[in-house]
């Protein structure tokens, strides 16, 4: 990343003094006139402007400093040891709410149960329990802190309680252990390949936030295909490269009985990176949301054989 | 201290008037009875011009038809009940002004005739004919057709125009002027978007949110440039200046709550909207955590580019941008009616709403004058604090309404 130009700096502090602080993160004086004033309008009373631009100065995540970071409607709090909520899973957590309530289930007010793996905040768990009526939740994150905070998140955003569960999904045995009978699956597990760590990855993330919720290769995925499939009627994991989509479509096609019964898509995010690998069972409550997932992403899979349900009903 | 460029006749018909009504419009739109006048006090009034009678009688007799409807057993739908409570009032205020137009009559007869109950007579005309004017101006205002969003919350927006960092200062000082209004109404509002300029002296640009219903009916004549004459502080050979700031007022046409953003999304047809992220290059995700939440949406089929970055949410940010975008296209589509239907009638009327250069803030005269009515107030802090900004919009308001007459009488 290209050093900022020291004219720049002496610009930014004639403005403001500590504005220059802000530059090495935001890049841009507007953004950091903009950091700047969300510091004084939103910083807890205990710290000063002058140790949270300092901190900014040091590459620590905006959200620790103040504590939250907005989520759709709702208001996340952050604290280290737990990854920050990104806008790319906002987008596509807030379009999957619409397509939703947009469709069948949702005027037929089935209730739906909704799980979601490497929850972290919790946040795409609580935003799709806040947004989908009728519906309750299961989070599942390995880490302590991370269920602690969802319990937080729970009653500062006043969404219903759901179940927390701490338990590494990879190493326990899920066949037996609930949920069993999940309508909608969705994870945002770790994904950054450890290759790609040091050089892709952002100063600020690479320092401050959890390693646990970052690296990892293709083992949540085989996971995903191994063990969820069975009891899910619909999945959405994000993802990070075309690689991790491959995987799971290849593995789905290349199983004679899985390949009969699920369709899989590819939704990429507005920046034009593919972002989310999703797929349905083709019963009777995945068959109904399918059509309306046409504009959600594209489907690279169909389901080969006809929906039993359908025919019957 | 005020002066008034204003077209009352004369000050004391004014005074009996409380606030809200359009003398100026019945000097304008009556013919003028004199009276003889034998000595010094003035027996006139005026009469509402033939043309708005008849439409006042048309409404009295569709009452009638309505009220045969009701009596009758017909159900009303709430369109209909609301048609007939505005054709009651509208009949209400007609039949007041008949009482005291026939009042006057007699009185002045009495006047001619009698000249043993004369001195009697005139001293309650004069006393009659503040109150005849105000029932004839509300009858007029009844009579006019409301401006389509005058219920409507309003949005402000204000841009620097030539002068730069006094222009950028200026911009601020109406900025604050609209705010002190707001205050003083006890009206809710909220800056929408704030940009400061680099020195921290002035606005690049703002938006103020009014959240009043009604209020893009009071502010929408503010819109239009607006002209300030000072000696800037950053002068240093104390010469006047003159710059000037934009303002533009928009209908605010729903809530732009979190839950109603899909709503508005789907009030488009697909592809109509592009929605632009600033996002820098690379993987994003996990990989990336940035605090950049701009939203830019573009309305392919108009060009309008609404930009927002305000908030840390850009959900937000998304649904702000669709608020503003949805009361520029509201405008927009207003303005090219009104045109279509100005041109149907081959008018020459003159636009109240993109006549540039409409107001003048001079501070060496300590005067306000608004170049489209022609009112002058001589107390620029007290019209920039917010406090007496509704005497000048009150003018405008009583100037747009003789304006809209002349049209109605036109297309009758």
């Amino acid at each position: 990343m290209p050093r900022i130009s020291p004219s720049l700096l002496r610009k930014a502090s004639r403005i403001r003094p500590r504005l220059h602080l802000l530059l090495p993160e935001c890049r841009s004086l507007q953004q950091a006139s903009l950091e700047y004033k969300w510091l004084t309008e939103e910083l807890p009373p205990d710290k000063s402007i002058l140790s949270a631009c300092l901190q900014r100065y040091n590459h620590t995540p905006l959200q620790y400093i103040l504590g939250s970071q907005p989520f759709g409607p709702l208001d996340i709090i952050c604290k280290p040891g737990v990854l920050i909520p990104r806008w790319e899973t906002e987008e596509w957590v807030m379009e999957l709410i619409t397509t939703i309530n947009n469709s069948a289930l949702f005027n037929h007010g089935t209730p739906l149960h909704i799980c979601d793996t490497c929850t972290g905040t919790g946040c795409i768990a609580l935003a799709l329990n806040h947004g989908i009526p009728n519906s309750t939740f299961t989070a599942i994150d390995i880490s302590k802190k991370a269920i602690d905070l969802v319990k937080l998140n729970i009653l500062k955003n006043k969404v219903g309680k759901g179940r927390l569960i701490q338990r590494n999904i990879l190493s326990s045995t899920p066949s037996n252990v609930p949920p069993l009978d999940i309508d909608i699956l969705t994870g945002n597990p770790p994904y950054i390949r450890k290759r790609d760590f040091n050089r892709d990855v952002k100063t600020s993330v690479r320092l401050f936030e959890p390693k646990l919720a970052l690296v990892g290769e293709l083992e949540f995925y085989q996971n995903l295909v191994d063990h969820w499939l069975s009891k899910t009627n619909s999945f959405f994991y994000e993802i990070g490269d075309t690689g991790q989509f491959e995987y799971v479509e290849n593995r789905i096609k290349s199983d004679s009985k899985l390949s009969q019964s699920w369709s899989i898509g590819l939704k990429y995010d507005s920046n034009g990176k593919p972002r989310v690998v999703y797929g349905f069972k083709n019963n009777f409550k995945g068959a109904r949301l399918l059509p309306f997932f046409k504009s959600f992403g594209t489907l690279k899979h169909l389901a080969t054989t006809p929906n039993k349900h359908n025919t019957g009903a | 201290m005020w002066l008034s460029k204003f077209q009352f006749p004369s000050r004391s018909i004014a005074k009996g008037i409380s606030s809200g009504c359009k003398s100026p419009l019945l000097v304008r739109l009556t013919s003028t009875a004199l009276n003889s006048q034998s000595n010094e006090i003035t027996t006139q009034h005026s009469e509402l011009s033939p043309l708005l009678v008849k439409q006042a009688e048309k409404y009295e007799a569709e009452l009638k038809e309505l009220d045969k409807d009701l009596s009758s057993g017909i159900h009303f739908d709430v369109n209909k009940q609301k048609h007939h409570a505005k054709l009651s009032a509208l009949t209400d205020a007609f039949a007041e002004y008949k009482e005291k137009l026939s009042e006057l009559k007699g009185l002045k007869e009495m006047i001619a005739s009698d000249p043993s109950l004369r001195a009697e007579a005139e001293q309650e005309y004069v006393e009659l004919v503040p109150k005849y004017e105000t029932t004839s101006s509300r009858l007029i205002n009844k009579l006019l057709p409301p401006h389509p969003f005058a219920e409507k919350p309003s949005l402000l927006e204000l841009r620097p125009g030539v002068g730069g960092i006094e222009a950028m200062i200026f911009a601020q000082n109406l900025l604050d002027m609209y705010i002190g209004y707001a205050n003083n109404k006890k009206w809710k509002y909220r800056i929408i978007s704030k940009n400061e300029n680099d020195s921290g002296s002035g606005i690049i640009d703002a938006i103020l949110s009014i959240e009043e219903p009604g209020s893009y009916d009071r502010l929408r004549f503010e819109a239009g440039v607006h002209r300030v004459q000072r000696i800037p502080s950053t002068e240093t050979k104390g010469r006047t200046h003159t710059s000037t700031a934009a303002v533009i007022v928009l209908p605010q046409m729903g809530d732009e709550s979190a839950k109603s953003i899909d709503a508005y999304e789907r009030t488009f047809k697909p592809g109509e909207i592009r929605i632009d992220i600033m996002r820098a290059s690379g993987k994003g995700g996990q990989h990336v955590n940035t605090t950049d939440s701009a939203v830019r949406l573009t309305h392919i089929p108009s060009g309008i580019v609404v930009s927002m970055q305000d908030e840390r949410s850009q959900h937000k940010n998304k649904a702000k941008a669709f608020t503003i975008l949805r009361a520029r296209l509201a405008e927009k589509e207003r303005l090219e009616k009104e045109e279509k239907e100005r041109n149907a009638r081959k008018s020459q009327v003159s636009s109240t709403n993109r006549s540039d250069k409409i107001r003048t803030y001079n501070f060496p005269q300590n005067r306000i004058t608004d170049h489209r009515c022609g009112f002058t107030l001589l107390d620029l802090p007290g019209v920039l604090s917010g406090e007496r900004l509704d005497e000048v919009i009150e003018a405008m308001t009583n100037y747009d309404s003789t304006e809209r007459a002349k049209e109605l009488l036109a297309s009758n």
